[in-house]
């Protein structure tokens, strides 16, 4: 496959998935504002941006605002940057826009099923403003936008061909889904130590981002212990959601995209499982006390997914020209 | 049925109640549909008796659904303003315009004689330049066109094919289809007169199945045997690409089609490199040698090298590699000079020269300002007349004389006494007409078509072409930077 058009299907992958994480986050913290006290809201906007790794704009976050004057003053600026600024790269609106717009570029390597789904669930959103969503229901709009996500990855799943094309739209997914998952781990382990006493809503709202709350009852009934909270979305095996289960997906993707071609460089795949390893061998043995030990190893998974950005871009998109070219 | 028919377009005879009501003939431009007595021609009655049976309501309703659907499958075009890039669709008329297969085969004549003539000239003028030293074609006018490449000097190519897909501009009065010019260069609209062909052939699915509509589906198939053909090596499996200057170019949305139409990969400059004198591109797992590129990008960009030295769209070395015969490029560098305006009045000669045969379809009457007693006439007659720049296309650069104001006419003629070989001028064409949809039913509106002919082996054309029309009343302009719509074709058994 041409190596700008796997580009271009990595990056849908990858802004389909934040475009579905950044929604999640944003219905959480609109339910929050519903019948949470303020300290939870503001602590609630805190581990947003933390883990987007990014500042709220022009809006002072101060805790000590009365009630009225926070609503009035900060949510509906912040929501809006978060869903339809286009300045906002993270923005769920640009990240649909430019998923379509790498869509576009590679037509021929898409389903036409694909592209229809995106390209309808863009123009929907499109000439939407919040103001037209802020009286209603603004998490309605917001769910919808995470079912389209949804929507678009099943639809990628039964119409592609199983081609490097495929591939790389499934490494960038998971990709992301992994930075996004223990970045929003981190963010939430420094502001809720798990050794410390806190209400339980903290977690639950932390399961109802990544969607997994009916399966953690199943497995630990319904008491949200920290500790299991975290097992539970970094390394649990079954949960398609947490980080090892998309670490083992990429790493099987790689070594799928090496079979084909043996003589590739395998220096993603390296990276990969490496961070893979830590799972079985560190993880298991850590101090469950200590949350700057889980912290080491999220963050230690976490950059193991940003470095595969460049050497995904080294290995396969954008190589240098070294050897004679096949005659 | 009748219609209204007189020669100044009011409404005085008989009328029908329907879609028809206020249509009315004028016997200055040809209908399409009705005859000069306001009747439709046999070939025509089904449809007309069948559209005057549904609501006009029911029709704008599907005009707009069909519209909707363009929107939802990304056929649109870019329009660039100051300060974006707006998505537009083409808009589409969705009454179709019918033509017999006996009038339709006397066109597919006339354009494959053409591109054979057209063919032969290109190879002739970048080699023995026979037709320039009989005398037939003022030397002058080859050598000094801005789109004559004289790197393209020499150079051989399979079978002598230069021009491998041209779409030729057909327009029809009452003496019946002339050409007004052919693209040689990179043509386009061949998507929307498929993505036209799936909307209407879906709204009207009776209709079609009764008319036997002849398919044009298969260009997709057809253009990739075409450039299959174009190998310049043996090979079982030819790796052919189509080359985009990228998503920001107004036709971008056709070139991705085409690529999904033929299975092949669209590639950008920045996708190929030149190594030892074949094409490679870079793919996932490693480079991969091409074979032939059918380029959507202009001659001077395709490589840096050799033409723009500052193109970021081309690829170094390409037409070294060309050239050499490693790789073909569809259309061959160099075939402007042959769409040319000024060349395009010698086509009829060319024809008569290397095939020794009458041209099957005539020229439009065009006056070369370059001729004083041309210049001349032109000048003296600016309102009656449209004048054209011979390097310009789309519409853009040329004034209709009957519709300009007197100072707009006196500026161009300011330009052309300035450079008078940089002009042509030709009588305001009558554009035959065809009934259009419009809120208040059917109205004329003028239309032209532009059938799109390929050539390797031999040469082939799908029996339709992208009908356009012009949208607004009155209107001559139909090209869709400027306001134009476009229709089904409709090539039928009479």
């Amino acid at each position: 496959m041409l190596s700008r058009n796997a580009y271009g299907l990595y990056w849908i992958g990858r802004y389909m998935e934040r475009a579905g994480f950044v929604s999640r986050l944003i219905i959480d913290q609109l339910q929050a504002i519903q019948d949470r006290p303020v300290e939870d809201i503001h602590v609630g906007w805190k581990r947003l941006y933390s883990t987007l790794g990014t500042r709220p704009i022009s809006v002072d976050l101060d805790p000590n605002m009365d009630d009225e004057s926070y609503m009035l003053a900060d949510v509906f600026t912040l929501t809006d940057d978060l869903v339809f600024e286009t300045h906002n790269p993270d923005a769920v609106l640009s990240c649909f826009a430019t998923a379509r717009e790498n869509a576009r570029q590679i037509r021929n390597n898409i389903t036409y099923e694909m592209w229809t789904c995106l390209n309808v669930s863009y123009l929907e959103m499109r000439d939407v403003s919040l103001l037209d969503i802020w009286e209603t229901q603004p998490e309605d709009f917001l769910t919808k936008a995470a079912l389209a996500v949804r929507t678009f990855n099943g639809v990628s799943d039964s119409t592609m061909y199983r081609d490097h094309g495929w591939h790389f739209l499934r490494i960038g997914l998971y990709q992301e889904r992994v930075i996004n998952i223990t970045s929003l781990l981190r963010s939430h382990i420094n502001l809720f130590p798990t050794s410390e006493a806190h209400r339980e809503w903290n977690w639950s709202s932390l399961l109802g981002i990544c969607e997994v709350r009916s399966a953690f009852r199943n497995l630990h009934s319904i008491k949200f212990n920290p500790g299991h909270v975290v097992e539970f979305l970094f390394a649990d095996e079954q949960l398609a959601i947490s980080a090892r289960s998309a670490m083992t997906i990429i790493q099987q993707v790689l070594t799928d995209l090496t079979a084909d071609y043996p003589d590739q460089k395998d220096k993603p795949g390296i990276q990969v499982r490496n961070a893979l390893a830590l799972f079985d061998d560190q993880w298991p043995n850590r101090n469950k006390q200590d949350d700057e030990e889980a912290l080491a190893m999220i963050n230690s998974v976490n950059h193991a997914c940003q470095l595969l950005n460049h050497e995904l871009e080294q290995n396969y998109f954008f190589y240098e020209i070294e050897d004679t070219p096949p005659a | 049925m009748n219609i209204a028919s007189n020669g100044d377009g009011r409404n005085n005879a008989e009328l029908a109640t329907g879609l028809f009501d206020d249509y009315s003939v004028n016997h200055q431009f040809f209908d399409e549909m009705f005859s000069s007595e306001g009747k439709p021609y046999p070939h025509c009655e089904l449809l007309c008796r069948s559209l005057d049976s549904m609501p006009p309501d029911s029709l704008l309703k599907m005009q707009s659904q069909v519209e909707q659907s363009f929107l939802r499958d990304g056929i649109t075009f870019s329009v660039s303003s100051e300060n974006n890039t707006l998505e537009r669709i083409i808009p589409i008329d969705c009454l179709p315009r019918l033509i017999k297969l006996q009038d339709w085969n006397h066109i597919d004549s006339g354009l494959k004689q053409r591109l054979k003539a057209l063919n032969l000239f290109l190879s002739d003028i970048y080699n023995e330049s026979k037709i320039l030293k009989d005398g037939i074609i003022p030397v002058d006018m080859i050598y000094g066109c801005s789109q004559y490449r004289p790197e393209m000097r020499g150079i051989s190519l399979p079978q002598g094919v230069h021009v491998s897909i041209c779409g030729t501009d057909l327009v029809r009065d009452n003496d019946g289809f002339k050409v007004l010019e052919d693209n040689l260069r990179v043509p386009s609209g061949v998507s929307y007169m498929l993505a036209n062909r799936k909307a209407v052939k879906s709204n009207f699915r009776q209709l079609f199945r009764q008319y036997s509509v002849q398919s044009i589906e298969h260009y997709g198939a057809l253009l990739r045997q075409t450039l299959n053909e174009l190998v310049p090596h043996n090979t079982d499996n030819p790796c052919v690409v189509v080359l985009t200057p990228g998503v920001y170019n107004s036709a971008f949305y056709e070139h991705v089609f085409l690529a999904r139409e033929m299975g092949i990969e669209i590639v950008q400059g920045q996708d190929l490199l030149v190594h030892n004198g074949f094409v490679y591109m870079r793919t996932t797992s490693g480079l991969k040698r091409v074979d032939v590129i059918y380029r959507r990008v202009d001659d001077i960009y395709i490589d840096p090298l050799t033409f723009m030295p500052d193109s970021q769209l081309g690829v170094p070395g390409l037409f070294h590699a060309f050239r050499l015969g490693n790789v073909a490029i569809a259309n061959a560098p160099g075939t402007g000079v042959a769409d040319d305006k000024s060349v395009y009045s010698y086509v009829p000669d060319m024809i008569r020269y290397y095939l020794a045969e009458e041209p099957i379809l005539p020229n439009v009457e065009t006056y070369l300002c370059r001729n004083p007693e041309d210049l001349e006439y032109t000048l003296d007659n600016l309102d009656k007349l449209v004048v054209k720049m011979v390097g310009e296309s789309g519409g853009y650069g040329m004034l209709v004389g009957p519709h300009a104001t007197p100072e707009a006419r006196d500026e161009y003629a300011q330009q052309i006494r300035k450079d008078p070989a940089n002009f042509i001028a030709q009588p305001t064409l009558d554009l035959s007409r065809m009934p259009c949809l419009t809120p208040d039913g059917a109205a004329p509106r003028h239309v032209d078509l532009r059938p799109f002919i390929l050539q390797s082996r031999e040469i082939n054309i799908v029996p339709g072409g992208f009908c356009r029309v012009a949208l607004t009343e009155g209107s001559l302009v139909v090209n869709s930077s400027q306001g134009g719509g476009g229709k089904d074709f409709w090539v039928v058994a009479e």
